[in-house]
């Protein structure tokens, strides 16, 4: 007997006993589809490029009970990777559809979650947002929180919106 | 056995093998369903959340509420909540704490939030378990007989 024969046993072997790649294979797929990623503790540099949005929001008006004027807008937000933040956008309000110059803010991620942060643009007389960061930094979710109206104690709309790079 | 005699045997087994396992691979480039468990959600997600009262008694005025925040999943059956909500105007925080489970199809759920802002949820692990898709489902009103709000929400880990 040749002295090839053995190593050939041992090919054998290892194609059919070790041979499990249906098995394995899933396995791993199974592993792969049912993993949730633990979330990073993130900071304001994660936030840096443009993202695009859209957002829809109903006015709140107390003393209107009939119409509560819906609004829908898109537009990008652009993040410096520090603090500043610029955005653009169109919004049909009401039916009515405007385009505002770009607005000039600020933003910030918490230090104590590294998840959540706040854009404002109230210094251009915009909107104040909190934000939450999704997909490892690749989204944003938020909503308006501010400013409070003087004359109504109250933020004049509510308003949810998604941001993607 | 000689040699000559052995080996076409031997080639013949080893490509019938390798041969198994080229069909298999091909069968099973099908996507199968993602199959969950509790378990498997094990981290934070971020969450937004659109909805509106109900309110029957006054069926023009139905105000509108947003909340943003995270839900903290333990792997184990548990989860907390921490976010903001504007609520018809009314900036506030929230925070509760509750229940989750994955059912047996391995794709829906429920969060049952027990302490703080209380509410039952049904869910849909999709995106292959990287976003819960949610509505609340409770509680209901025992006066009314109604859950007093619609509310739609996506969280993403």
């Amino acid at each position: 007997m040749s002295t090839k024969l053995p190593l050939l046993l041992v090919l054998l072997a290892a194609a059919v006993l070790g041979g499990d790649g249906k098995g394995t294979r899933l396995d791993s797929a199974a592993r792969a589809e049912a993993q949730v990623v633990v979330a990073p503790q993130l900071t304001a540099a994660i936030l840096k490029g443009t993202c695009g949005f859209n957002a829809v929001s109903t006015d709140v008006v107390r003393l209107s009970p009939a119409f509560l004027h819906p609004a829908a807008s898109f537009g990008t937000l652009q993040f410096d990777g520090v603090s500043a933040v610029t955005g653009t956008v169109t919004i049909n309000a009401s039916g009515k559809v405007v385009t505002p110059a770009p607005a000039t803010g600020s933003y910030s991620v918490n230090a104590t979650d590294g998840r959540t942060g706040t854009i404002d643009f109230s210094a251009s007389g915009g909107a104040i947002y909190t934000f939450v960061i999704v997909n490892a930094g690749a989204a944003i979710r938020y909503i308006n929180t501010g400013p409070v109206d003087p004359k109504t104690g109250i933020v004049d709309a509510v308003t949810i919106a998604t941001c993607k790079f | 056995m000689t040699n000559k005699r052995l080996f076409p045997i031997l080639a013949v087994l080893v490509l019938m093998a390798a041969g198994d396992r080229g069909w298999a691979q091909s069968s099973d480039a099908v996507v199968s369903q993602p199959q969950f468990t509790t378990a498997s959600l094990n981290g934070v997600c971020g969450f937004t959340v659109a909805s509106t009262n109900v309110n029957p008694s006054s069926g023009s005025f139905l105000e509108p509420r947003a909340d943003v925040g995270t839900l903290s999943f333990n792997g184990a059956g548990a989860v907390s909540l921490a976010g903001t909500e504007n609520k018809n105007g009314t900036i506030q925080p929230l925070s509760a704490t509750g229940t989750y489970s994955v059912g047996g199809d391995g794709r829906t759920g429920t969060i049952t939030f027990t302490s703080g802002d209380q509410g039952q949820f049904q869910f849909e692990v999709v995106n292959q378990g990287a976003t819960l898709r949610f509505m609340n489902t409770g509680p209901v009103d025992p006066t009314l007989g109604i859950v007093k709000e619609v509310l739609l929400g996506v969280c993403q880990f």
